[in-house]
């Protein structure tokens, strides 16, 4: 346990070295900013994405379209059958090949003459399923239902908006990809970074080190300001990081979906949750000591031969 | 206090600093270690405070194995050993004060415990009235004592000089070898290293004479 005293003089010598690098702080809390920022983007949208996947998800509905001129019993067997796949909540409505081509027509509205020229009725009759999903609900139970489906006899053909969802989850997957990748480089630079900015501040106190070995303080009471340090560089660029996120999110990002039209089809926009601007800022902060640790080590390695 | 069994130091490259020394220190002796330059002086009170391990051999300080201490225990080790440069190693920035209390800042004492004996060590040198000044604003032996005081604020049972009148004139020389035989008369070994072989044999007490790393005498 740590005396308050040796904490407040662990506080004190950290705030020091702070301000005698003066520029060398500054820009190494800039830079780092900046990095901890790019990965801020890659979360944003990954969150994004994961949300518009969502939204599809949760607002799906299966289309079974069945073949032609199958009996009365056919129909209603596949009824059953399509209510085992689904759960009690979800609505089977069954559309005939008239009520189809109604519905159709309903929605050419004035254009209705476009239909003239068609021999009978080519729209097949279906079944839309409205699923109420539950919260768990995923895209992998979704295709399961919809590929149960497909294989039942007098089945033409299942849509689900497959494709939405697929191009959305292949996104998904790369841009994870790349955050792991960047994520990594980024770290790495911003471990480099607050190492130098730690090993100038140990140069700079080389004598004062020197001393306090040779008065018997133990490694960790050296260590502990420039942990500190290091701590404090990681901290401040990881809230100032997520602030200048919030601030492009609110006053760049938005506003500007908010005025062009052809946004409009986008689903309701997320920035990232308290939990992983805590992670941000926790991670750059650990990656801040780790820094430290590492121009500690080579700087604080006994010389007793 | 101190016991050297065949100590031999050979630094990287093969450079022999100490050769099969032996040597016994007893509680509360004032020793003279001289020699030439280069002839092991600082290397052997570097082995005694830790800074550097024998070659082989077996040294004892205070009892302790220190040839084979581990580096966990260095600065316990140390608490116990006040060190004098001939460069004094004080700390610019700070004042007179802040440099002897430092030496019980880093090893966590109470803030009221530190002044206690920053003040009693200040009135010991006699620089209390110096206490706010800056190393740059005293003379040579002032920045000694202050090193001195700094030295023996943590009550050590053991105080070692590496050329602790080197930088200083005749006078000042006088009046810190007189602190250190005042520290002695306390009951503090103390341990004094120096090129001036006269000089210490004057003082009439313990002389070790070393050189190209063996003892002659």
């Amino acid at each position: 346990m740590i005396h308050p005293q040796t904490f407040g003089y662990f506080c004190r010598e950290a705030m020091i070295n702070f301000k005698r690098a003066g520029a060398m702080t500054y820009a190494s809390i800039g830079v780092i900013t900046v990095t901890l920022f790019i990965m801020g983007i890659f979360l944003l949208l990954i969150v994004n994405l994961r949300l518009a996947q969502d939204v599809l998800i949760k607002k799906a509905s299966i289309i079974v379209y069945l073949k032609d001129g199958l009996p009365t019993e056919t129909i209603q067997s596949i009824q059953t059958n399509i209510g085992r796949q689904v759960n009690q909540a979800s609505q089977i409505i069954y559309v005939s090949k008239q009520d189809a081509l109604e519905g159709f027509k309903k929605e050419l509205g004035q254009q209705e003459d476009i239909l003239s020229g068609v021999q009978g009725n080519p729209l097949p009759a279906y079944f839309e399923i409205k699923l109420t999903p539950s919260k768990r609900f995923s895209w992998e139970r979704l295709k399961k239902i919809a590929v149960a489906i497909e294989g039942m006899e007098g089945i033409e053909g299942v849509d689900y908006g497959q494709k939405a969802v697929e191009v959305i989850g292949t996104i998904t997957d790369v841009v994870r990809m790349f955050i792991i990748g960047i994520g990594f480089i980024l770290g790495l630079a911003t471990l480099i970074i607050i190492s130098n900015t730690i090993e100038l501040a140990l140069f700079a106190r080389q004598d004062e080190i020197e001393i306090m070995k040779l008065v018997g303080a133990t490694p960790w009471f050296i260590r502990c300001p420039y942990l500190l340090e290091g701590m404090i560089h990681g901290l401040i660029s990881g809230i100032l990081s997520i602030g200048l996120l919030w601030l492009i999110y609110h006053f760049g990002l938005l506003k500007t979906l908010a005025a062009n039209p052809i946004f409009l089809f986008l689903p309701q926009m997320e920035f990232i949750s308290w939990q992983m601007m805590s992670i941000l800022i926790v991670s750059s902060g650990f990656l801040g000591c780790l820094g430290s640790l590492l121009s500690l080590h080579y700087f604080l390695k006994s010389n007793r031969e | 206090m101190i016991q050297m069994r065949h100590i031999t130091k050979v630094y990287e490259k093969g450079i022999q600093a100490l050769n099969d020394i032996n040597v016994e220190i007893g509680r509360g002796e004032m020793v003279f270690i001289t020699g030439p330059s280069g002839a092991g002086k600082t290397t052997f009170l570097k082995l005694i405070y830790a800074e550097t391990k024998p070659t082989s051999g077996l040294l004892f300080v205070g009892g302790k194995n220190v040839s084979s201490l581990a580096s966990r225990d260095v600065p316990y080790l140390r608490r116990r050993i006040g060190v004098v440069y001939q460069d004094f190693k004080l700390l610019y920035q700070k004042t007179v004060f802040e440099n002897i209390a430092f030496a019980l800042r880093v090893i966590s004492l109470p803030s009221a415990e530190i002044y206690k004996r920053t003040i009693k060590v200040l009135n010991i040198v006699e620089l209390t009235h110096k206490k706010d000044a800056f190393p740059h604003q005293l003379s040579g032996g002032e920045q000694q004592r202050v090193a001195i005081a700094r030295a023996i604020v943590n009550d050590p049972v053991l105080i070692l000089a590496d050329e602790p009148t080197g930088n200083l004139d005749a006078g000042m020389a006088a009046n810190i070898m007189n602190f250190f035989m005042e520290t002695n008369h306390q009951g503090t070994t103390v341990i004094v290293a120096t090129h001036n072989k006269e000089k210490a044999l004057k003082m009439g007490t313990h002389v070790i004479h070393v050189d190209s790393g063996q003892i002659v005498g």
